[in-house]
Formats: structure tokens, sequence, C-alpha cells
């Protein structure tokens, strides 16, 4: 029975906005659902008056659960709310319809997802944020985004498939296709947990990020940074928190991308790859699996999704201007846009950490759950890592799209929109590190005893900081700091691209060298037994002679005279 | 003659003399005041700065030490030494694994690869 009375998902609005955009010519009406649909959506939630299970309805023996608000998803919901209000407004000057469609399908997906109370609803919005975001790389509109947008597209319809037969035989072990805590030890928990794995980039399963979002347009890859890896997030929270290996699986996401930003010419790269690392701090939080921990990945997730979509963004404004990201072709852009170059600063400020930022509140939660926990290893790794997003993201990216040396480029600032846009993100960068009270009532568990501006955080976290950029000063001056060159380095995805790639074109070639042969030793038997046959069938062939025919009459007499012969002896 | 031998002196001064005036327009109004940023100072400054900080934040905790949750944290001056030499580890790892993992740009698009 439908029950879509009781309480409306925030899905629903973005998602017919989504459909009304595929249709519709008009550039400005377009826009306007764009704004118009996140501004719903965030009305449906607030309206939501508690927390429950609503737009249930059940087809086929099955019970489907669209809208499920709970403390877990309230907080996923919102913020995804709020970062499609700020990419609606990012993307107000740019004509492109297949893009806005794409940009709120995707949105509405990946609310729906969030809210899924079960299995198959989850599955539905798994896949269909898979199908819809991929048109946001294809907007790319050129060959290697076209390519890019295809392997994207393989690899997260597996994850799909994945879950679907994790989902399958688990609901078959537990008896519910209600999507709560997972037993990884059921059957099917591990399919479900790789799912998940694959869409939050799991170390090894993670390339598919930093091949597609920096090949998709200025829009495209601020859309793509919110919501398809936080909603993993929020379905590993869900489905495995305290599962202790998450703890070493996220400090290992946290620790190598690091190494890959450094030597990193494309700055969206960097972001991708930073983009990594910042959900390895989620994921070690969702492994602690206490409430700290917990409460950690959700406030990082919230104010990740913000500050990443501001750098995505201000990347996006360099794209925009000056046609390029890498940071050999940028250099003293803040001469040309200082206002971007600010709003960068805030976002990398944010990223790093730094006190009065709404990173610093964030991760102070996750680190001490890992701290608390014991974990000594992980945790050094991830202070470690702590210092690494300070060199990718808060040094590399402001520094040489904006100063370094002067690449001459001088362009208009970003469009207002744009600038718009950033300046509400980095508004709220310093807003939820100052007033950080009106982030933690939004956590799952209560906050109310911990305090993230104690004197022993504040100096630990500025000490971190300021002997990093120490290091970044001294490296620079003795000339050990790596100079960035053209290029690409090769990660996990060479084994699809290129091993992968190539087994499959010599195996071709082999089959259809095997064919040839195949086929040339099929016309010399052919030839062979053509020729015999001729030989004997054709009209001068063996049977068609005289001698033959002779010879078998000779034959039967013979054996005629034989038979005669021992009837008269009988 | 005469009137001809000029040109080759005074043509290079037409086409230069706009040239500093034009790239000067390129500059937002916004960003004039920072243009001192571009100084040799500024750009030495940063490394006394954060080492004169730096070197503060120790002494603080010197007279002030940390609660500490985890037994590393005890370490006197902990997140300094994982901050300077984890940096340092990150940025000087750069050097090998460039040698290891680059590639060219077409690296990808090369005939048979990638499509």
């Amino acid at each position: 029975m439908i029950d879509l009375m009781s309480g409306l998902s925030p899905a629903w609005p973005v998602l017919i906005a989504g459909v009304l955009c595929a249709v519709m010519p008009w550039h400005y009406a377009r826009k306007a659902l764009m704004i118009l649909a996140p501004l719903a959506a965030g009305l449906f939630w607030f309206l939501t008056p508690q927390t429950g299970v609503f737009g249930v309805f059940e087809a086929a023996g099955f019970t489907f659960e669209t809208f499920r608000f709970d403390p877990l998803s309230r907080i996923w919901g919102l913020v995804f709310v709020l970062a499609a209000f700020l990419n609606g407004l990012y993307a107000l000057h740019e004509r492109d319809r297949m893009s806005d469609t794409a940009a709120l399908l995707y949105t509405g997906a990946g609310l729906g997802a969030v809210f899924a109370g079960d299995f198959l609803t989850l599955f539905f919005f798994w896949e269909l944020t898979a199908i819809t975001s991929v048109f946001l790389v294809w907007a790319g509109r050129n060959p290697a985004a076209f390519r890019a947008g295809h392997r994207y597209l393989a690899i997260h319809v597996l994850s799909g498939v994945l879950l679907l037969t994790g989902a399958v035989l688990y609901a078959n072990h537990s008896g519910s296709w209600q999507f709560n805590a997972v037993d990884v030890n059921a059957p099917g928990g591990l399919l479900i947990l790789l799912a998940f794995g694959i869409k939050a980039a799991f170390p090894l399963l993670h390339n598919w990020l930093q091949d597609a979002y920096p090949k998709s347009t200025a829009v495209g890859a601020v859309v793509l940074s919110a919501f398809t890896t936080k909603l993993a997030i929020y379905a590993l929270a869900r489905g495995f928190a305290g599962l202790e290996p998450l703890i070493w699986i996220g400090a290992i996401m946290t620790a190598f991308p690091v190494f890959y930003a450094v030597i990193e010419n494309d700055l969206r790269k960097v972001l991708a790859y930073s983009l990594n690392n910042q959900l390895g701090f989620m994921v070690a939080g969702i492994g602690v699996g206490t409430a700290l921990g917990l409460n950690g990945a959700a406030a990082h997730a919230f104010v990740h999704i913000i500050y990443k979509g501001l750098l995505f963004m201000t990347m996006g404004a360099v794209l925009h201007r000056v046609g390029s990201t890498k940071a050999t072709d940028l250099g003293g852009l803040y001469k040309s846009m200082p206002l971007t170059a600010f709003f960068c600063l805030i976002g990398a400020g944010a990223i790093s950490a730094f006190p009065l930022f709404s990173g610093f509140v964030a991760k102070a939660l996750t680190i001490s759950a890992v701290a608390q926990s014991g974990q000594t290893i992980p945790f050094i790794i991830l202070v470690f890592a702590s210092a690494g997003v300070l060199e990718h993201s808060g040094i590399k990216i402001p520094y040489f799209a904006f100063f370094a040396h002067d690449a001459k480029k001088r362009v208009k600032e970003a469009p207002a929109n744009m600038l718009l846009a950033m300046g509400l993100a980095a508004f709220l960068c310093i807003y939820l590190g100052v007033n950080y009270g009106a982030l933690y009532a939004l956590l799952p568990f209560s906050m109310e005893a911990y305090q993230p501006y104690s004197i022993d955080h504040i100096v630990g976290q500025m000490q971190l900081l300021l002997a990093a950029l120490f290091a970044f000063t001294f490296l620079v001056r003795f000339k050990l700091y790596p100079a960035e060159i053209p290029g690409v380095n090769l990660d996990t995805d060479w084994f699809y691209r290129k091993a992968g790639n190539d087994f499959v074109r010599w195996s071709w070639k082999m089959f259809d060298r095997m064919m040839g042969a195949l086929g040339h030793v099929r016309a010399r038997i052919r030839a062979r037994l053509g020729d015999r046959l001729f030989n004997v069938f054709s009209p001068a062939g063996a049977l068609s002679r005289d001698v033959p025919s002779g010879l078998l009459a000779i034959w039967t007499s013979v054996l005629l005279g034989i038979v005669l012969l021992i009837a008269y002896l009988a | 003659m005469t009137n001809e031998t000029p040109k080759p002196t005074t043509a290079p001064k037409k086409k230069t003399a706009p040239a500093a005036p034009e790239a000067d327009h390129g500059i937002h109004p916004l960003a004039r005041p920072f243009l001192w940023l571009d100084s040799k100072w500024a750009r030495r400054a940063p490394f006394w700065i954060f080492l004169v900080a730096a070197l503060g934040l120790l002494a603080w905790e010197f007279f002030h030490p940390r609660h500490a949750y985890s037994k590393w944290e005890e370490i006197f001056g902990f997140y300094e030494i994982e901050g300077f030499f984890g940096f340092c580890l990150a940025v000087l790892a750069g050097w090998p694994l460039r040698k290891l993992l680059w590639r060219s740009e077409d690296y990808y698009d090369r005939e048979g690869s990638d499509d």
C-alpha cells in the first residue's frame, strides 16, 4: 500500500526536476529548476516531523522503504541538499541540457539511496547514481572523457551488481531485506562490503575516481565530487560500523594518495587524490565504530562535501577562464582572479584543518576516536596524512595555481554565479569551524561532552601544520621540491587501461591468427579430400574407368566359380 | 637613406612601449594591494616565520606538556616531528616515484591503448 502522505523523500522533487530538465529546451527554466529543486528538497527535509520510515509501499511481494529518516540519514540528506543548491548556483552560466539533467537526476539518486531503508531501494538508487553521473563525465565531450566515462560506468555497474548479488544472498540468509548493520561473515556480506568499497574508492579499487573526475567539465567535477563517494561512506557507516579492518583500510587510504598528489601535474587530479585521502579518515572513523568515530565520519563527510566542492569550484573557475588546470600552465593567477584565489585559500585552510575552519572540528573527532581506540599505527598514519593533506590541498593547489611563478595568464575573474557559490561555500567553511555546535547538533550521537578547541588540540594541530609549512619552505628553498612536469603517473588503472587492454588486443590478434591458420588447414584438408574424391568419383575418376569394372566382374566370376566348385564338391 | 635608417630602431620601440601597460591592465583591482607578494623578501619571509612559529610552539609544549591519548603523543614535539619529517617524506618520495611511475602525456592515447 502506497503511503506517501506521511512523509515525502527529498529525493522526489530533485528527481522530478531532473526529468523536467531533460525535456525542457529553455535555459533559464532549467536553471530555475536547478535552484528550486534543492530548495524544495530542503523544505521536505525540514518538514519531516520526526525520525521514522516513510514512503513505504509493497510491490511484487517486497516492501520498499523510500524514506528512512533517522539521525544517520538526516545529516547526509541535509548536506546533499546543501551541495545540490551550491552546485545549482555554480552551474548557472553553463548552457548544457545534458549536464543540467544529469546533475539533478544524480543528486536525486544520491538522496534516494541515502534515505533507502531496504536493499532493493538502495540498489535501485545505487545504480541510478552510476547511470546518471556518467553523463557528467561525458559532458567533457572529448574522446578521453568519453572513454573514461565508459570505464567509470563499467566499474560502478559492477558495484551495483555485487550489491544486488550480496543483498540476495544476505536476505536469503537473514530473512530480511532491511538495510541495517551487515554481518560481513554471513553469505553475501563480503560482496556488499566490496560493492561499497568500490564506490568508496578503497585502495586498489580507487582509480576510477582519478580517471573520471578530472576529465569532466568545470561544473561536472564539482557535482561529481559531492555524492558518489559520500553515499558509499554513508552505506559503510550504516552497514559496517565497527568493522576493525576498516581502520587499516582507512589509514592506507589517507596515506597513499599523498605520494601521488605530490607528483601529479593536473590540479584537479590532485584534488581527486585528495578526495581519496579524505575518504580514508571517514572510513577509519567508521572502522572504530564508537559514537565518536561515527560522529567523526559524519561530521567529516558533511564539511568535506563543502570544502572539497569549494576547491573543485575554484579549479573549475580556473579551467573556465584559463582552459587548463595543469600546474605547468598556471601560476600568478591571484593577480587576475583574486577572489577565486581567496576562496581557494579558505578551502585550503578548511581541508588542512586549521583552527577556526570546519576541517578542524571534524577531523578532531576522527583522530581522537582512533587515538582512543588504541590503534597506534593507524593513528600515526592519520597524523602523517594530515600533514600530507596540507601538502597537496593546503599548499600545492593554491600555490601552483595562484602564486608560484607568474605564468602571465591575464584572464577575467570567475563569473558572478561561480563567485557566489564559492563565497557561500567559503562562508560555511568558516561558520562551521567557529559555530561548531551547529554541526555537532546534526551528528547521529550526542556531542555535548566533546570540546574541539582545547589547548592541547589547538597546539598539537598548529605544531603539525607549522612544522609542515616550514618543511615546505625548507624544501623549496633548497630546491628539493620536485618541479611540476607534464605527464601521467601510472596507477592501478594501468592494469585495465594498458595491461588488460593490451592483453585483450593480443588475444584478439592471436584468435585472428588462429582462425586464419585453421582456415588454411581446413582449406588444405578440403583440397586434399576434394582431390581424392575427384579422383574416385569424377568422370575421369577411378569408379568411372573400365578397368576397375572389368576387374570387379573378374572377381565376381572368381567368387562364383569358387562357390560352384564348393557346391559341386559338397 | 637618412629617412630609412631610423625605422629598425623606432619600430621595436612602438611594439614594446604598449606591452607593459597591457600586461598591467590584466591585473584585477583587488589584487593590486597584494603585488608585494611577488617581491623577494615576501618569498623568503615564510621560511623564517614558520621556523620561529614552530619553535615557539615547541617551547610552549615544553612548559605545558599535553594530556596524551596515545603513547606517541607523549613524545616531546611529536606533532612537529611528524609534521616536518612526514611532509619531507611525502615530497622527497616524489623523486623516485616519478622515475618509477612517470610516463609521457600521450601514454594512454597511443594507438592500441585505451580505446
